[in-house]
């Protein structure tokens, strides 16, 4: 996208349709202002010379092993408890999937 | 005589080991102070007055009978909401959690119960930690209480406002681009930002998980370094966590800084920043020469770029970590039966302005044909941030600057332009790509009676040297305070 473009409301919706996230036509107005402006103050790293620099990690640790022990863990029954819409036999309701 | 919810960790400690109050005392005398101002302040989401009571009971009688209590025995603190908590809700401050209650203890809250420390509420904040005023809380704004016109920072906003009025002896924050320093500065407080590894975020709802970091926000240096001391350390369910060694913090706040290098970063002191800001620091400059520090003026030319690095990085972890608020196995669940309509409707009702936002900022970040364009440009410039942020520790022990550029700002002011709010976090944000610790103190008053915020930056893992310094600043300009 060019910075000076606005960004389009179909363009919004379509950023909505990939994050999952419902938004309705007064919202997508709004907000194509605002990722607008985002996206054009953000275009202002394209000024960064970055040739050869790569982001390894904050610290010393880079991957960080461990031996694969089975513990004990939380049951189902704590795990599932604050689903909203439970089965009777506790387990969840998924609507046909295929 | 100080009211005994204006005690410090410290002093409540001393009092409670000589047996002059008890801890039931202590946490009646925080709770009365809670229900005194929440109706104007709001700083708290949940309050938990029975069982703080009985836990308190239970500490009282351990110490009548001489058996053995925590470092932390009987001392009231209040948790931001993104910490999960067995049987207490936890809502990140977003619609999208209301009523959710985690299965388990974040590792905070295990640490603080075996040293006996009393959980009394959980605190407001901006959702997931998106924001610096605590007006994105799907739960309505909180006040300072130093101007209850005015925000009192965010996104732990909160705990900040918590510990300034006595709700509590201390408060755990969490800080992904200022979100401790930044309600610590506005409400006159102390609060850490640790190195990225030093304290274990399991249990912490995440936002952006190469940035989150755990932290103490407390009323003074001596305290924020004992509860550090307390939290700190590796977790085995955290890999991100150090094995770096925890230091007991609050035992070398007094060593001498003759000689020692304070560095100035004049990218901080230019246009933009109040001017009483700017006197505040000038004359935490002008202390820290009078100890005997060499003053630097030190430059971080890429400044300019780190907050659309930290952003465009932030958000598009935020976007993946949100992921997972589909309403399927905890959350707001919208009334749909199509599975994937489900999906889109929940995260529509349950997520609000600027979850939607930084979700989609982020997805776009991240998606095909943008990736390298925004998200790996921004990794590499966050390479150079580091990259120049390590060489200014050749030079110098640690970095002074503001807090935040600005006074805190009235409710409302900036609501409307969500890229002005982010550019007010120019001096926190540009912290936690690199993972170094820094510590926000009280650098002065302002003549209204506002507070001042300055921010000490260390190397990774020198928290006790940004203690040491903070200490022994707080010491000089104690009387010019309060």
């Amino acid at each position: 996208m060019n910075p000076k473009d606005k960004i389009t409301i179909e363009e919004v919706k379509k950023i909505a349709q990939l994050a999952h996230i419902n938004v309705d036509d007064m919202e997508a107005e709004k907000y194509a202002k605002q990722i607008g402006d985002i996206l054009a103050y953000v275009e202002k790293l394209k000024e960064v010379d970055t040739e050869g620099y790569e982001f390894k990690s904050q610290t010393d640790l880079i991957n960080v092993f461990r031996e694969d022990i089975p513990e004990p863990s939380l049951e189902q029954k704590e795990v599932v408890k604050n689903r909203q819409k439970k089965s009777k036999g506790g387990s969840l309701v998924i609507k046909s999937v295929l | 005589m100080k009211r005994l919810y204006e005690l410090t960790v410290k002093e409540a400690l001393e009092l409670l080991e000589s047996k002059e109050i008890t801890a039931r005392e202590l946490v009646q005398s925080c709770l009365d102070r809670i229900e005194e101002m929440e109706p104007t302040i709001h700083a708290f989401l949940l309050i938990i007055k029975e069982e703080a009571l009985k836990a308190a009971d239970q500490i009282d009688m351990k110490r009548t009978k001489g058996e053995p209590l925590g470092k932390l025995a009987g001392i009231p603190y209040s948790l931001k909401d993104v910490y999960s908590t067995k049987g207490y809700t936890t809502t990140a401050g977003s619609k999208m959690l209301e009523g959710y209650i985690a299965p388990y203890n974040a590792t905070v809250v295990e640490k603080l119960a075996k040293e006996d420390a009393i959980l009394i509420g959980k605190t407001n904040c901006d959702p997931f930690g998106f924001g610096s005023s605590t007006e994105n809380s799907a739960y309505g704004v909180t006040r300072n209480p130093l101007d209850t016109d005015r925000v009192p920072g965010g996104s732990s906003g909160g705990s900040g406002a918590a510990v300034a009025y006595g709700g509590g002896l201390f408060s755990i924050g969490e800080d992904t681009g200022g979100s401790i320093r930044c309600p610590a500065a506005f409400c006159g407080i102390v609060g850490l930002k640790p190195t990225y590894g030093r304290v274990s975020r399991y249990g912490s709802i995440a936002y952006a998980s190469s940035y989150d970091t755990v932290g103490p926000m407390t009323k003074d240096i001596y305290d924020n370094a004992l509860i550090l001391s307390v939290i700190a350390g590796k977790d085995t369910r955290d890999a991100t966590t150090s094995a770096e060694k925890v230091k007991p913090y609050h035992q070398a706040l007094d060593l001498s800084l003759k000689g020692r290098k304070v560095g100035v970063v004049k990218e901080y002191l230019g246009d933009g920043v109040d001017e009483e800001v700017k006197k505040a620091i000038n004359q935490a400059i002008e202390v820290y020469k009078s100890l005997g520090c060499e003053i630097v003026e030190v430059s971080l030319p890429y400044t300019e770029y780190a907050i659309a690095a930290y952003y465009v990085i932030g958000i598009s972890e935020a976007s993946s970590n949100l992921a997972r608020m589909d309403g399927i196995r905890f959350g707001h669940e919208a009334n749909v039966d199509d599975w994937k309509d489900k999906i889109i409707k929940t995260r529509g009702e349950g997520f609000g302005p600027e979850e939607k936002r930084r979700v989609m900022v982020g997805t776009y970040a991240l998606s095909t044909g943008y990736a390298d364009k925004y998200y790996h440009k921004a990794q590499q410039v966050r390479a150079i941030l580091k990259d120049d942020i390590l060489k200014a520790f050749k030079k110098v022990d640690i970095l002074l600057t503001p807090t935040m550029p600005v006074l805190p700002p009235k409710i409302g002011e900036n609501t409307d332009d969500p890229l002005k709010m982010w550019l007010m976090d120019a001096f926190t944000v540009t912290i936690n790509p690199v993972g170094v610790p820094a510590l926000a103190l009280p650098a002065g008053n302002t003549k209204d009676g506002l507070s001042v915020g300055m921010q000490l930056i260390g190397p990774h893992f020198k928290e006790d040297t940004l203690y040491n310094f903070a200490y022994l600043y707080e010491k000089s300009i104690k009387d010019t305070l309060n």
